[in-house]
């Protein structure tokens, strides 16, 4: 009996797929002939391999199929929900087209109807032309050229596309940030209700619902980024509001080749965070992940308690349902029940939560990009608003707010039909709800 | 029946003083109206202008510090505006600005309250073709984010108008941005409420259709609505706070125009704020901490008593009001 502690799991399964392909009268003769010890090995190994293996599937590899299999074929009648859920897709897509179509309207209104001493340009988006000329445009994708700060126009597309990656960025992990503490603070404030941290939780929510973003960060930016800034050599007027500035390099023999002069865009792939990395610029990437991190954790502090004053309730409720009890009942441990259990159940909820706030995510973003004066094209909205405030503004400003729009409003509006049918994927009891409502 | 009815009031009255939510709401929302009436019955004719304080003009390099001695108290002043412009001080700026913001944020969430609480309970109470089409309205105004929408009205519309007609406008087109929540809400427990026996033996009793919506669900339907009320608030407050900053970083102009004000030295809570923080933003060397802490500290306070008084008053004007466990 000397099994080795070694173990070479390949081999194993190898020689496993061999002997299991073979009969089992020919497979003894074979080993006792051939090779005896091999033969016990594998024979010993094989459980303890299958039990290795199982155990991995149900780490990782169930999980997200699972996911997926639940998300396209849920259980129970499964064609017919399948279908419904696909119906409910189509129709809020075809509705999501007519609220843009109604916000373009809107849009045009605004700035033809009523900005009536707006001079027509051909080089811009031309909302004096026609309401139909206007809608083909922007869904066309020809928003005009763009003239900021006197330098030669470019193509608004292109303008937009370097100031994207910085917000996509941000957003990103502003939202991991915003998952990572609401998830498990919702679930625990909704399960010990009216114990402290539930208390606190109201607390905070309460709190902050009149300590707005652009509060905080104004803040943060005083006792931490001011000082941030005169470490670097930044300033909160330069154009490159993400990244270290010109001055910044000039001590480090000028500005590097893979910072666009004019714009501030980064090459090769736009995102400031990985382009610093791939451009081996390590001293520029802390630098552009401190701020990026710092920004991140403003949002999320606002995002978060809106997060939790809209989930709380479904929390409770999800944690009062009757198979909770029954589990109980049954002596299941309470912490099962309430992260493999209720976890499990206010999924759903939250993600339908995070779909209905992005609107106000999006807010939230937008005045803290400005704030900390950064790359992003969240900070354009709130910038090319600015500037149109004054007489009207100019041309190109108010073309670039109405491009802006109309693509914060696409976001918004496919965040809430992805939230809605992802949901209902996972949690077939919404859609019952949803036709029992009618709409 | 008049004693029955006494006693009620005496006891609702007694459940008022006794639920510390409400009354703490109470007391600090009257203290702001008390000041508000007393700087209306002071201030009179200068209660629309900011006057210069300490006679001086002050730059942005030299603001005067708060002295929290008994005499002279003084919350500090700042510059309105770039430097050179006119000195202020905080405490009479909050102070005279009180009416104008109690006026302005009663003006907006009373009309918008009674706007959406109508509109919920006639679809929620009616149920049916009226149901669907005030509901569509309802959602394609949800869709249209707020804020995007106040933007454009500050871009679009308000520089267009005479000064003097802004705040009104202003007003106007934030009730017709905000009232789609109420109605959503108020309408969930108007069906719930119009499924209620009661309402049946109204019906019975032969009420018409309109005394049944405004006689029987709508005083039912009040209070979920109340728990909007504040996030209204606080969205106005960040409007408020976020477009004169943005304007005045991008544009490096004071006008009046970026605030819903008739002019620009005209107390309001957010511009006063607004102009303390700017006075950091032009140099960091100056750091008036009392241009930006006390009207925040302001306005905050201000924020949670009214919080406060909403979640008091549904908890007071739902059936189980007794109990005040959460």
């Amino acid at each position: 009996m000397s099994l080795s502690p070694v173990i070479n799991i390949a081999g194993s399964i190898s020689s496993l797929i061999q002997v299991m392909s073979e009969s089992k009268e020919n497979q003894r003769g074979k080993e006792r002939q051939s090779d005896p010890f091999l033969a016990r090995a594998v024979r010993r190994l094989a459980p303890v391999v299958l039990a290795i293996l199982t155990i991995l599937h149900r780490a990782f590899v169930s999980p997200i199929s699972g996911f997926f299999s639940r998300l396209w074929r849920p259980v129970g009648k499964r064609v017919d929900r399948h279908r419904m859920i696909i119906v409910w897709a189509v129709r809020r897509t075809i509705i999501a087209v007519a609220q843009l179509l109604g916000i373009l309207t809107i849009l045009y209104f605004f700035f033809d109807v009523v900005a009536v001493s707006a001079s027509t340009t051909e080089t811009f988006v031309s909302v004096t032309t026609g309401w139909w000329t206007f809608l083909s445009n922007m869904f066309t994708g020809q928003w005009g050229m763009i003239s900021i700060a006197d330098v030669v126009p470019i193509p608004t597309a292109q303008y937009v596309g370097y100031y994207l990656p910085y917000s996509i960025e941000l957003a990103v992990l502003a939202l991991l940030i915003s998952v990572c503490v609401a998830y498990p603070i919702g679930l625990l404030s909704g399960w010990h209700r009216g114990r402290y941290l539930d208390g606190s939780v109201r607390g905070y929510t309460a709190v902050w619902l009149f300590f707005p973003a652009i509060i905080f960060g104004f803040f943060l930016m005083i006792f931490l980024y001011g000082p941030f800034l005169s470490y670097t050599g930044d300033s909160l007027t330069s154009l490159f509001g993400t990244l270290p500035s010109i001055q910044w390099f000039d001590a480090n023999g000028g500005p590097p080749s893979w910072i666009g002069q004019t714009y501030g865009n980064t090459t090769p792939t736009g995102f400031p965070l990985i382009d610093a990395a791939w451009n081996g610029s390590w001293s520029a990437e802390w630098v552009i992940f401190m701020k990026v991190m710092l920004e991140a954790i403003c949002i999320a502090a606002s995002y978060v308690a809106l997060f939790l004053r809209f989930a709380r309730n479904a929390t409770v409720e999800a944690t009062k349902a009757e198979y909770l009890r029954a589990g109980r009942a049954r002596g299941i441990p309470d912490r099962s029940l309430l992260w493999r259990h209720a976890g499990r159940r206010v999924i759903p909820l939250y993600i339908f939560t995070i779909g209905n706030t992005f609107g106000t995510f999006i807010v939230i973003q937008s005045t803290v990009e400005f704030i900390f004066d950064s790359h992003g094209a969240l900070y354009l909205l709130l910038f090319s608003g600015g500037s149109s405030l004054i007489l009207g503004g100019l041309q190109s400003e108010q073309a670039l707010l109405i491009v802006i729009i109309f693509l914060i409003s696409i976001v918004i509006i496919a965040a809430n039909i992805v939230a809605e049918v992802v949901a209902m994927a996972l949690d077939p009891a919404w859609l019952s709800e949803k036709e029992k409502e009618g709409r | 029946m008049m004693g029955k009815g006494r006693s009620h009031l005496v006891r609702r009255v007694r459940e008022y003083l006794h639920h510390k939510e409400l009354m703490a709401g109470t007391i600090i929302l009257g203290i702001y109206v008390l000041i508000g009436l007393a700087a209306w019955a002071y201030y009179r004719g200068g209660l629309s202008y900011l006057t210069p304080d300490l006679g001086v003009y002050l730059g942005y390099h030299n603001p005067v510090p708060p002295t929290l001695t008994l005499y002279p108290f003084s919350l500090g002043s700042f510059t309105l505006g770039q430097t050179g412009g006119l000195g202020f001080s905080v405490a009479e700026g909050l102070v005279k600005g009180t009416p104008w913001d109690l006026m302005l944020f009663a003006g907006i969430l009373v009309p918008t309250t009674l706007l959406g609480l109508v509109v919920g309970v006639i679809a929620g109470g009616s149920g049916g073709l009226v149901d669907d089409a005030l509901m569509t309205v309802t959602d394609v105004v949800l869709s249209i984010p707020p804020f995007v929408v106040a933007l454009l009205v500050f871009v679009v519309i308000l520089p267009g108008i005479a000064s003097n007609e802004i705040p009104l406008v202003f007003v106007a087109s934030m009730v017709l941005i905000n009232w789609a929540p109420y109605a959503r809400l108020s309408r969930a427990k108007a069906k719930t409420i119009a499924a209620k026996p009661f309402v049946e033996a109204a019906a019975a009793a032969g009420a018409n259709k309109g005394r049944i919506l405004f006689r029987h669900v709508l005083p039912n339907s009040v209070s979920p609505v109340l728990s909007q009320v504040p996030i209204t608030l606080s969205n106005l407050i960040i409007l408020l706070t976020v477009i004169p900053y943005v304007g005045i970083v991008t544009s490096q102009q004071y006008l009046h125009i970026l605030s819903f004000m008739p002019s620009t030295y005209f107390p309001e809570w957010t511009w006063i704020l607004v102009n303390g923080m700017l006075g950091w933003h032009v140099s960091f060397s100056s750091n008036a901490w009392w241009g930006y802490v006390i009207p925040f500290l302001w306005i905050f306070v201000f924020g949670l008593s009214v919080l406060l008084f909403c979640d008091g008053l549904e908890d007071f004007l739902s059936p189980q009001s007794g109990s005040q466990t959460h």
